[in-house]
């Protein structure tokens, strides 16, 4: 085995038994190698996966390297595992969090002015799922909570980052037909 | 699922608002009603008719079914289109140059435009959340493969007798015994000068051989107590060795300034 092949498979190797994932810096350190010679054997690894169609793959979420089912095998999981569907997020706390997420750091009453309606309730949800944070405290009157995203968000929608995120069209870019 | 038919201007324009009673539902907010309005007019946002909208959002308050908590969002709402409205009946209303009269306002058309930006953006992330989903990690599947049979199968006799044992070996445990031993520190200070009645030096650690850990304590407390009546001087070699101690007095004080008792 040459020393890329043993690299690579070190870091499968490595992947293969974290549980959540490790950072570039942590194989590379790990591994006494700087993190460009990591980010190759990461590189041809991912794209290994992708060539075999095997039903897993190294994915980025949250700046970790880590290994996930493909989606094309979902069926056969929930199956096994005889899993219910997921919840998911009601459409006014998804909403909310939309704004949020778009528009960070902003205060609650930012928020209800967007969507003209009370809006503590789905804040304090999507709290409590760690979605969202308090960031600070806006320097005005009654210095409101400032709120932004928190790195469960990125884990949630399965994200490297947030400019992974498609940015918001405008409605004037929007057909009629599409309203 | 039911469906509210709100009077338009003529039949033309008529249109329908869907909205659902199922207890938990959620209940579509007012910006979210006043796009529904707006498309179903289909003209363009500024062509819409503010009077024609504001009496539409009234009717549809008054017929559908909107829960106490959302009653303040609408009426508060509703209470901005009669703003609006009214703002334009007064006699010296500024109004835009290129404005029609009786149309949305440019603020509340800003907010409408973000408020539906938002709800595109919502949608694009109700997609993502979706695909997310679809992707396990270890993480994310962590607890799904426990099974029942991974759980020890015991029924409650079992149980009992498991209990049963473990009472009747305590029982057998020898007990722990706590002796009471009184030594003072004045005993023992008679017991250190008897080591030098013979003159010259003694050593602590011979002086304290087969002794209780509480005899060797107040062994050492006396010694430093005579060391600090000027009754003997004490010599040490090295580091935690052997303390040597000879005598400076002839004879031990009658009375000792302090008493010590260790227990």
């Amino acid at each position: 085995m040459n020393d890329a092949a043993y690299l690579k498979a070190a870091v499968e190797g490595l992947l293969f038994l974290s549980g959540s994932g490790l950072t570039l810096s942590e194989i590379a350190s790990g591994l006494g190698l700087n993190n460009d010679q990591v980010q190759i054997a990461l590189d041809s690894l991912v794209d290994e996966y992708a060539e075999r169609e095997s039903g897993i793959g190294i994915q980025e979420i949250s700046g970790r390297y880590t290994f996930a089912t493909q989606p094309s095998i979902h069926p056969a999981i929930q199956n096994f595992l005889r899993q219910k569907k997921k919840e998911t997020l009601t459409k006014s706390a998804l909403e909310t969090l939309a704004i949020v997420t778009y528009k960070q750091p902003i205060t609650l009453p930012e928020i209800e002015e967007i969507r003209s309606v009370g809006s503590r309730a789905q804040l304090i949800a999507l709290q409590q799922k760690k979605l969202v944070k308090a960031v600070g405290q806006k320097e005005t009157v009654g210095k409101p909570t400032l709120y932004g995203t928190t790195k469960d968000f990125l884990r949630y929608f399965g994200l490297n980052s947030l400019d992974e995120l498609p940015p918001p069209q405008d409605v004037k870019e929007l057909n009629f037909d599409e309203l | 699922m039911t469906i509210a038919t709100l009077p338009g201007l003529d039949d033309a324009l008529r249109f329908q608002v869907a909205f659902s009673t199922r207890a938990g539902s959620e209940q579509k907010g007012p910006l979210a009603i006043l796009w529904t309005l707006i498309e179903s007019y289909e003209v363009d946002i500024f062509s819409v008719s503010l009077s024609r909208i504001t009496r539409d959002f009234i009717s549809y308050m008054e017929r559908s079914e909107i829960s106490l908590e959302e009653q303040a969002d609408f009426t508060h709402t509703a209470a901005r289109l009669l703003f609006y409205k009214s703002r334009l009946l007064l006699p010296n209303a500024v109004i835009g140059e290129d404005t029609p009269p009786d149309t949305l306002p440019y603020e509340l058309v800003e907010q409408l435009l973000e408020y539906k930006k938002m709800q595109g953006a919502a949608l694009e992330m109700r997609q993502l959340e979706e695909r997310a989903q679809l992707r396990l990690t270890r993480d994310s599947a962590w607890g799904a493969f426990e099974q029942d049979g991974d759980y020890l199968e015991v029924d409650l006799l079992s149980f009992l007798r498991v209990f049963r044992d473990f009472l009747e070996r305590e029982e057998k445990a020898r007990p722990m015994q706590i002796h009471d031993e009184t030594i003072t520190v004045e005993e023992m200070i008679e017991y250190m000068m008897g080591r030098l009645a013979g003159g010259g030096e003694a050593s602590f650690f011979r002086s304290v051989t087969g002794f209780s850990v509480a005899r060797i304590i107040a062994c050492f407390l006396a010694l430093l107590e005579m060391a600090k009546q000027k009754l003997v001087r004490l010599r040490q070699d090295e580091w935690l060795g052997d303390i040597h101690f000879s005598t400076l007095v002839n004879e031990i004080s009658d009375q000792l300034p302090i008493q010590f008792e260790e227990k």
